[in-house]
């Protein structure tokens, strides 16, 4: 058992020591932000065509928000969140919301996704992932997966599953369509 | 890192499946060390269900209120399958609020109820840890050590495995001692001074924590605080009597 004065003694080392490296071990200052599928990073590259054959980037929405919804046609969970998407997007386009809904097309049917365009009135740009090759480069292991990027192109929020409710998506998006 | 599991046509979240078993843990866990603190066991396991529900219910309801805007315009959203729409601080106050609501009620001593749930306190820590690992968050700062993992693009600290390690050796600890006679409250406070010591050790080398002014990472703050109340704290509890 300790006695009164030897406590005193061990409660200022720990003070002394915990203190020292709380402050050696202080995160650096000079944090470079690197590209990455997660939130806090540069989200990775998109460059994709669309249904009518046009190429799409992601660069060209710097400024915006985006989300950047990964889906199939025979997903149940990503068909259910389309219109909420679509919705989202009528209303907030004109505060600088883009949507990017890429389709996992090496697992689907084009055919499919163009009739799944036309049945819900899908207005927003649907780019077709052939290769999938974005799909990797983003990480993507289920469907839906849904990444939310800043105006300045970094993933804020990585939303996994689904089908998301517009309470959740737009509490994801409205601080960042305020930000600057 | 592993956020996902795919089995046959069907992609699992992983942390949520860790939370699930590792809940599972916590409950038999706590049944057990109350049954060997004198305590009713079946009592017990009730109350940290219950606390286990209330905190989903209560994170859901946080996030609401945080959000409450979007969710006067759709209130259904509520009742969503929207994994994400759980806030995990309102959902740890809430359980704890209910917890200690309903283990005050039984008017048990308090540190050996404490005691009781020390084993859940450090499987809650490996559950949370190991949470991160599969979804990747809480990671480290990037690293040359051999045993760095690849992770978001670099070689970084494996944070979350560090947590989890001294969540296990918690655990140890606790296994070795839990029928040894020694003052009520001795386990509990054993457990959270080896979590408190991990934490302040082991997030020295995270990248993502809540950042104090001058770059003074909270939860390091906040385990030396912690470490200084248990040794303060100590001796006042060895004329505790203790069930038997």
């Amino acid at each position: 058992m300790l006695t009164g004065i030897r406590r005193e003694w061990l409660i200022a080392t720990l003070i002394m020591s915990g203190v020292s490296w709380i402050l050696i071990s202080r995160p650096p200052d000079n944090h470079t932000m690197s590209v990455s599928p997660r939130a806090g990073f540069i989200a990775p590259a998109i460059v994709l065509p669309q249904l009518d054959g046009e190429l799409v980037s992601l660069d060209a929405f710097k400024g915006q928000v985006v989300i950047v919804n990964f889906w199939a046609s025979w997903c149940g969970p990503c068909r259910a969140e389309m219109p909420t998407l679509e919705r989202l997007y009528q209303i907030e386009q004109t505060r600088g919301l883009t949507v990017l809904a890429v389709n996992s097309t090496f697992q689907d049917d084009q055919t499919n996704v163009a009739q799944m365009r036309r049945d819900l009135g899908l207005s927003f740009p649907i780019l077709l992932d052939y290769e999938g090759t974005v799909g990797h480069r983003y990480g993507v292991r289920m469907l839906p997966t849904t990444f939310i990027i800043d105006r300045q192109g970094v993933i804020r929020q990585v939303l996994f599953g689904g089908p998301l409710s517009e309470a959740s998506l737009r509490n994801a998006v409205e601080p960042l369509l305020r930000e600057e | 890192m592993l956020p996902v599991v795919n089995i046959g046509p069907f992609a699992l979240y992983t942390p949520g499946l860790i939370f699930l078993l590792g809940s599972w843990l916590i409950v038999q866990a706590v049944r057990r060390a109350a049954f060997t603190q004198g305590l009713d066991g079946e009592r017990m396991e009730i109350i940290v269900v219950i606390v286990l529900v209330s905190g989903i219910i209560g994170a859901r309801v946080g996030y609401a209120l945080a959000a409450w805007p979007a969710y006067v315009n759709d209130p259904w959203a509520f009742l969503s399958r929207d994994l994400q729409a759980f806030s995990l601080p309102y959902g740890i106050v809430t359980g704890v609020i209910v917890g200690s609501w309903q283990l005050w009620r039984q008017r048990w001593p308090l540190w050996v109820v404490l005691d009781t749930l020390a084993p859940g306190v450090a499987l809650a820590a490996l559950t949370y840890a190991l949470m991160q690992f599969a979804s990747g968050d809480g990671y480290g700062l990037p690293s040359t050590v051999p045993w760095a993992i690849p992770l978001w693009g670099e070689y970084r600290h494996p944070t979350q495995l560090y947590a989890a390690l001294t969540a296990l050796i918690a655990l140890i600890v606790w296994r070795k001692n839990y029928r040894k006679p020694q003052p009520a409250g001795s386990l509990f406070l054993n457990v959270c001074a080896i979590l408190a010591a991990g934490t302040l050790i082991g997030n020295g080398f995270s990248a993502a924590d809540w950042l104090l002014p001058g770059r003074v990472r909270a939860s390091q703050v906040i385990a030396l605080a912690v470490l200084i109340l248990i040794i303060w704290v100590r001796p006042k509890i060895t004329l505790q009597p203790k069930i038997q």
